[in-house]
Parts: C-alpha cells; structure tokens; sequence
C-alpha cells in the first residue's frame, strides 16, 4: 500500500474540504443553499485555521 | 379556526378605529377645531389601514405555514436505509430516491477513510480507565466501527497500522474517525428523510 505524506496545512484543507461537503448535504436542503453552507463551513475552516495557526505561532513565541 | 381568527381581528380592528376616532375627537374638541372633520377622517383611513395591513399579513403567513404543512413528504420506514447507511455509506439514500445525495456522502465517507490508511491511521481499540482515556478510546472505537463495513473490510484484510508519533499517522488517524463521523451524519440525515422532516 503506497504511502501518503503530506503537510499539515494540504491535510487540514483536505479534511475541511470533505468535512465542508458533508455537512452542506446534511445541513440545508436545495442545491443553492447546500452549495453556499459548504462553501461558508469551507471558508470558516480555512479561517479558523490560519487564526489558530497565528495564535500558537504567538504563544510559542 | 382561521375564520375565527379572522372575525377577532375584525373585532380588534374596530377597537382601535373606535379608540383612535374618540382620541382625535378628543383632541379637536380641545384644540377647538371645528372644522377638524378633514383630520379626523384622514386618521380614520390611516388606522384602519394599518390594521388591514397588520390584518393581512398574519392570514398571508397563516395561509403559508399551512402550504408547507400540506407540501410535507410522507413517512416511510427508517430502520432498512439507516441500517443499510451504517454498512455501506451513502446507500440509504438510494433506496430513498436521493442518489445523487448518496453518492456524495457515500463518496465523501469513502475518500476520508481511504486517506486515512493512506496515511498509516491507526484503529481505537475500547479501553476504560480514567473518564479521559474512556472518552477518547471507547469515543474512537465508537466512531471507527460507524464507518460499517469499511472498518470491517480493512480489519478482515489484516490492515494494523502502530499508533506511532508523527504528525501524518496522527492525521491519518483523525480521518479514519472523521469518516465514521460522516457516516454518523449520513445515518442521520437518512433518518430525518424517511420520517418526512427534510425533503
């Protein structure tokens, strides 16, 4: 079986991104709505990352 | 029941014309203005107004709550696609008529879980001890044996990654859970489609 190495940040977008889709199809019905929620779970992911990156960045200072 | 609503409303309507008109009469009569009749009917046209418009649309949001209502998709049975969810993930939905739904969240579940072996994660086996080994083994278990037969599948072909240190087994390990989450979700969501809450 090959092995997968990837960064921490290609792993985490990776998970937000499954992770977003799902909640989109389980979170709203119609295909707008569902859309535009994966895309706000997507974008809240992304941003919570890179805020919580920064913190610890700080905190590690 | 509506009509009834209705005839109250109309009552109240009156009310506050009736209690609008004495006040304006009032006001005139004090401020001396004879000729006042201009004003009182301009105020009796603006409150009855008002109350139609109030009036109009509480039986417009009435009339559409009872739409949606009457639009609700009726019951089916729930066990047979959440118990065919749980095995293979996404499959419940086909057998109520949502395949494209299915195929994402059957997809979505999949990915997860294969990325997870890719990256070397590793199984939660049940443990009890403190509350936090507890939660966090016998959660894990929880959460790995919901990805159903994929769990089963890649246990049954010997698939026995070490729980080492390293960030990628550690992510590797979080997607194998995230997976059983997913499926979680999808067992859910199947739930709530065959009792008619979601459409």
């Amino acid at each position: 079986m090959p092995n997968m190495a990837l960064s921490h940040f290609e792993m985490a977008i990776v998970f937000s991104l499954l992770t977003s889709v799902a909640l989109g199809i389980t979170g709203k019905t119609g295909r707008q709505e569902q859309i535009r929620y994966a895309g706000y779970c997507f974008g809240s992911f992304v941003l919570a990352l890179f805020g919580i990156s920064w913190l610890m960045y700080f905190g590690h200072r | 029941m509506l009509d009834d609503f209705g005839k109250r409303l109309t009552e109240f309507d009156q009310w506050i014309v009736h209690l609008s008109l004495n006040w304006v009469g009032t006001q005139n009569s004090k401020m001396g203005l004879v000729a006042g009749g201009n004003f009182g009917q301009w105020a009796r046209r603006q409150t009855g107004g008002l109350a139609r418009v109030v009036y109009t649309g509480i039986v417009t949001m009435a009339t559409e709550v009872n739409q949606q209502a009457a639009a609700a998709v009726p019951t089916q049975p729930w066990a047979l696609p959440v118990l065919l969810t749980w095995i293979a993930p996404g499959a419940g939905y086909f057998l109520l008529k949502s395949p494209v739904r299915g195929a994402l969240m059957g997809g979505t579940s999949l990915l997860m879980f294969v990325l997870g072996l890719l990256m070397r994660g590793s199984f939660f086996e049940a443990q009890t001890g403190d509350l936090l080994t507890t939660v966090i083994y016998s959660g894990g278990f929880a959460c790995n044996l919901a990805s159903g037969s994929l769990y089963f599948l890649a246990k049954a072909f010997g698939y026995n990654a070490p729980d080492v240190a390293g960030h990628v087994v550690d992510y590797g390990t979080k997607f194998l859970v995230g997976s059983g989450l997913i499926n979680v979700l999808a067992m859910v969501d199947v739930f709530e489609i065959a009792k008619g809450k979601k459409g």
